[in-house]
């Protein structure tokens, strides 16, 4: 490239030097043919001159003999002699024209005649001036006419030489000039030529390193590509087999090349598909690659999967094939490692489930007898230390078995085992039962706790109550946990989906120290908490908010958190529902308070805004404190107390062990539940003597031979545990502790109630049940399960076993006392 | 009046620069005379007054070598006509102009003299005409012609025969 470029340049410099030299040798042959054709037609002017200033010498004499005035004719005779006179300095100027020696020869001969015909003239003018006019005409015509034409002739010799000597000249010059232009043109055209050869050999050359280098990049790609890749021409010959190719088919290269490709690489029984494979990549886009699954040949006939990446392209008009192969054996493999570690890995997660969901159960079934046994000695009349004591181990059992029931709800969800229970019920009891399950901790801490629900929510609605609760529970534990002031909203409004289903929308506000943005995205995580101190301070084990998240989402519905560092969180919860009834009703208000005015001093806060809403919805009056006349005053018990006529409803906190509800004569407790504070208005109104009692309802007493109740349990714990609740409700049971023996005991006596465990070892209770309904006894006893697992397919299972009510494990004295005060209404009407 | 007199005195120097010359020319120099001059290669080389008037009044036609002789003059209207005949053939224009007539009608004479316009003209046209003979003032001669010596006497010769008389103020061209 360099050698190049200094030969060019010195090419260019030798041509400009010779350029200049020929250049300069034109402009000077150039110059020299100017002055030739100047002096030339100086000569040539000069000649002529001559020759028309002898004629005119001559002419103006005719002019005098044509007159006989002698100033006349003088004045012709002195324009002659004037003319005669420019003759003879025109023969004095013959040196600017620089005279050949024959024309200088001729000039002097033409001065001699010209000297010899003035003599004539002179004669003649003489003649004309003495008016001798036929003698003067004499004269000029023999002798003058004579020494003329000698003149004319001798300037005609002089002008032909001339002529014909400034042609040669010229044409000398001419050609002198013609020669040194075609010097130069020539020189131009070398040099073009030169330069045009020197332009051509360094782009060959330049164009050949790069096409040796794309060649040598190219080959490089070719031999480092891990992947065997082969060319083809449109006969399927192969032009390019590169080392990985050699590898694959262990065929060396120069074996490969121009052989067929099919006979090279793929065994005798797939021979002619490529062909026709290729032929239909032909027909579809050239330039996308094709691939095709086919099995490839080694040398040897060892076959394996392969695929091919056809790429089709142009080679000076010839269609080529370029065919990527990718050997499929390793991707196979890996496929199916994949496939089996994936298949492991679900089993592990299965296993994982399985355990904890094994681990929940066996875990809950001792702690069922635990929570039994705290239940009775609570009720044993044990004295203050140890009743204490007991109530310590009642909490802290509670919170095992809440913990136990979360693991297992969790496992149930990843499991896809969990299914959702369709009940109608009404979404403000169901909030209030949430309510009420924080209702200690917020009256410790002194929290405001309500719940609004906008007028256009239905009041009845067909959803999975029991999860609703579960969330609702979960996240309004959560808000009053982490708040240490202020209040806990929950707020719920509903959207349309259809004529039947709306999206209820649950926010659930607190006051508490927030979340920080950036810890927002873990929130939903399993087994994680915020800050590892609030584990030690609040306990759990940041179970509640994955589950509540992944229910929502079971639910139809969906759980976001919007929260702001030290301000608040609030958590909205939506879930799908059927609407089951109109909105706004408040079910089992047969009183009406419309018309009903009350005056609420009651401090600003989502009590005050619940109690008003409430109050709306009932169709009572808010007056303001300023108006006079009211039936019923509603106040906050930390106000302060009132002077008034009208009968007041305080607003308490519920009652704690060391704070007992105030000796008011009309209270609600927060969180205010609308059917406590409707009775209470009700009843402070004058308007009902209903009254509820205050605390619940104590438990019912059977008489012994209310119901005959056959206990089947295996585990002696749980069924002395059950046992003990039946007796504390004053029944007697008999009992089996398995499914045979269950069986025995219903055949010897027709009992009215089954308490069924349905996880037995040999005879499960779902079997047993089958059995003792075989027996066709009238009236048949109610089958009643006690399970800690109740999922849809189970309880699918028991229907058709003929188990018609279930009982939740570990089995509570409250639940228990419900479910057999519901039997002795149906079975001793 | 110093202005008048300042007027005067340069009307009075240009007279002084103008008149003095002609006045001096009058006073210092000699009476013009005539020059006859003929074509230089005229042999004759002196001519008495009587052979000069016989050719002018055209009574000989040649020269003694042979040649046809030309008299000019100056035209019929000018001064110089009439003071070289009055000179040459003492005689006036108008007797001299009858004369020449009466010569031709007669056939003694083929041509009359020819009449030149300038006194150049005159030297020109002898220069040029071999067989001519013509006359200017002797300070009008140059040497294109020959000035021939009359009656043996050179123009300079102060016995010169044709001596010219200025012409007085307010004379009639015309003799009476």
């Amino acid at each position: 490239m360099r050698r190049e470029f200094t030969l060019m340049i010195a090419v260019t410099i030798i041509v400009l030097a010779l350029g200049t030299i020929v250049a300069y040798d034109l402009r000077q042959t150039a110059a020299d043919a100017n002055r030739l054709r100047e002096r030339l037609s100086r000569g040539l002017e000069l000649i002529d001159e001559l020759q028309f200033t002898t004629q005119e010498v001559r002419r103006i004499l005719l002019y005098a003999l044509h007159t006989s005035d002698a100033n006349r004719q003088l004045e012709y005779v002195e324009q002659s002699r004037r003319v005669d006179a420019s003759v003879t300095q025109l023969l004095d100027h013959r040196a600017s024209f620089d005279p050949s020696p024959q024309t200088e020869q001729h000039l002097d001969e033409f001065a001699r005649a010209w000297r010899k015909y003035l003599v004539v003239r002179d004669e003649v003018i003489g003649l004309i001036l003495e008016r001798s006019l036929s003698e003067s005409v004499a004269l000029d015509e023999n002798l003058g006419t004579a020494r003329f034409n000698e003149v004319r002739r001798v300037i005609a010799d002089l002008k032909s030489n001339f002529e014909s000597e400034a042609a040669r000249q010229v044409e000398q010059a001419q050609d002198h000039t013609e020669r040194a232009t075609f010097r130069l043109l020539m020189l131009v055209a070398s040099a073009l030529v030169a330069t045009i050869v020197g332009m051509y050999l360094t782009n060959r050359r330049a164009a050949l390193e790069k096409l040796l280098a794309i060649e040598a990049r190219k080959g490089g790609i070719l031999e480092a590509v891990p992947d065997p890749i082969i060319s083809t021409d449109a006969s399927g010959r192969i032009v390019e087999f590169n080392p990985a190719a050699e590898r694959a088919f262990d065929i060396s290269r120069a074996e490969a090349l121009a052989t067929q490709v099919e006979s090279r690489i793929l065994p005798q029984r797939f021979r002619g598909l490529l062909s026709t494979e290729l032929a239909s990549a032909t027909d579809a886009a050239a330039q996308t690659s094709h691939r095709i699954e086919i099995v490839g040949m080694r040398r040897g006939g060892a076959e394996f999967p392969m695929e091919l990446a056809v790429v089709t392209h142009r080679e000076r008009d010839e269609r080529m094939w370029t065919m990527h192969i990718s050997d499929l054996t390793t991707r196979n493999q890996a496929a199916e490692q994949l496939r089996r570690a994936k298949e492991a890995a679900e089993a592990a997660d299965r296993a994982k489930s399985d355990f904890l969901s094994t681990i929940s159960h066996e875990l809950r079934t001792p702690l069922h007898a635990v929570v039994g046994a705290t239940n009775l000695l609570e009720r044993a009349g044990l004295a203050a230390p140890a009743l204490e004591l007991v109530r310590l181990l009642r909490g802290s059992t509670t919170a095992l078995l809440a913990l136990v029931t979360d693991l297992l709800d969790y496992s149930r969800i990843e499991a896809g085992l969990t299914q959702l229970v369709l009940v109608r019920f009404a979404l403000h009891g169901c909030i209030e039962d949430a309510l009420d399950q924080v209702r200690d901790l917020a009256a410790r801490k002194r929290l405001q706790l309500g719940y609004v629900i906008e007028p256009d929510v239905p009041a009845i609605l067909v959803a999975d109550e029991s999860r609703v609760r579960q969330v609702l529970l979960n996240l309004l534990s959560n808000a009053v946990k982490f708040s240490d002031a202020g209040q806990v909203a929950l707020r719920v409004r509903a959207t349309r989906l259809d004529a039947d289903n709306v999206v209820l929308t649950v926010r659930i506000e607190d006051t508490g120290r927030g979340i920080a943005a950036h810890l927002l995205p873990k929130l939903f995580q399993r087994f994680t908490q915020l800050d590892t101190t609030t584990n030690r301070e609040h306990g759990g084990v940041g179970l509640g908010l994955a589950i509540s998240e992944k229910l929502s989402a079971l639910l139809g519905g969906s759980l976001t958190v919007d929260s702001t560092e030290g301000v608040g969180s609030t958590f909205t919860f939506s879930f799908t529902a059927r609407a089951d009834g109109p909105a706004g009703e408040i079910p089992s208000l047969d009183l009406s308070l419309a018309g009903l005015r009350v005056r609420c001093r009651l401090e600003p806060g989502i009590v005050a805004e619940q109690i008003h809403s409430l109050i709306d919805r009932w169709g009572a009056i808010a007056v303001g404190v300023q108006e006079a006349s009211c039936d019923v005053v509603l106040a906050d018990c930390d106000g302060p107390n009132l002077e008034s006529r009208a009968p007041v409803i305080k607003v308490v906190w519920p009652p704690t062990p060391d704070h007992d509800v105030d000796d008011v004569p009309f209270s609600v407790v927060k969180p205010v539940r609308a059917q406590a504070l409707f009775d209470a208005i009700a009843t402070a109104a004058g308007r009902s003597d209903y009254a509820r009692s205050l605390p619940s309802d104590p438990l019912p007493q059977f008489a012994a031979d209310a119901l005959a109740v056959l206990l089947v349990e295996d585990h002696d714990g749980n069924r002395q545990i059950a046992k003990l609740m039946l007796q504390e409700l004053g029944l007697q049971a008999d009992e089996a502790a398995t499914g045979l023996e269950a069986i025995a005991r219903a055949a010897e006596r027709r009992y009215d109630v089954i308490l069924m465990d349905l996880q037995m070892p040999g005879l499960d209770g779902l079997e047993a049940t089958r059995r003792i309904l075989a027996m066709r006894q009238d009236p048949a006893p109610v089958m009643v399960a006690m399970t800690a697992s109740v999922t849809t397919t189970d309880e699918q299972r028991c229907r058709a076993a003929g188990l018609s009510i279930f009982l939740p494990k570990p089995v509570q004295l409250d639940a228990l006392a419900d479910v057999l005060a519901t039997l002795v209404a149906s079975v001793r009407p | 009046m110093r202005t008048a007199a300042a007027a005067l005195a340069i009307i009075a120097a240009w007279f002084a620069a103008t008149t003095p010359t002609i006045a001096r020319a009058q006073q210092t120099e000699p009476p013009a005379r005539l020059a006859v001059i003929v074509h230089q290669s005229n042999p004759l080389a002196n001519l008495s007054a009587s052979d000069l008037r016989r050719i002018f009044l055209l009574e000989t036609q040649n020269w003694p070598h042979g040649r046809k002789i030309t008299v000019v003059l100056r035209e019929k209207d000018q001064n110089e006509r009439e003071e070289a005949l009055r000179l040459i053939c003492g005689m006036s224009a108008v007797d001299y102009d009858r004369h020449v007539l009466f010569q031709t009608f007669r056939g003694a004479a083929a041509d009359g003299p020819r009449s030149i316009r300038t006194a150049s003209a005159m030297l020109r046209f002898v220069f040029n005409a071999p067989g001519a003979i013509g006359y200017v003032h002797a300070d009008e001669v140059d040497a294109s012609v020959k000035v021939l010596r009359i009656d043996g006497f050179d123009i300079s010769d102060p016995r010169y025969p044709f001596t010219l008389v200025p012409p007085r103020k307010g004379r009639p061209l015309e003799a009476p």
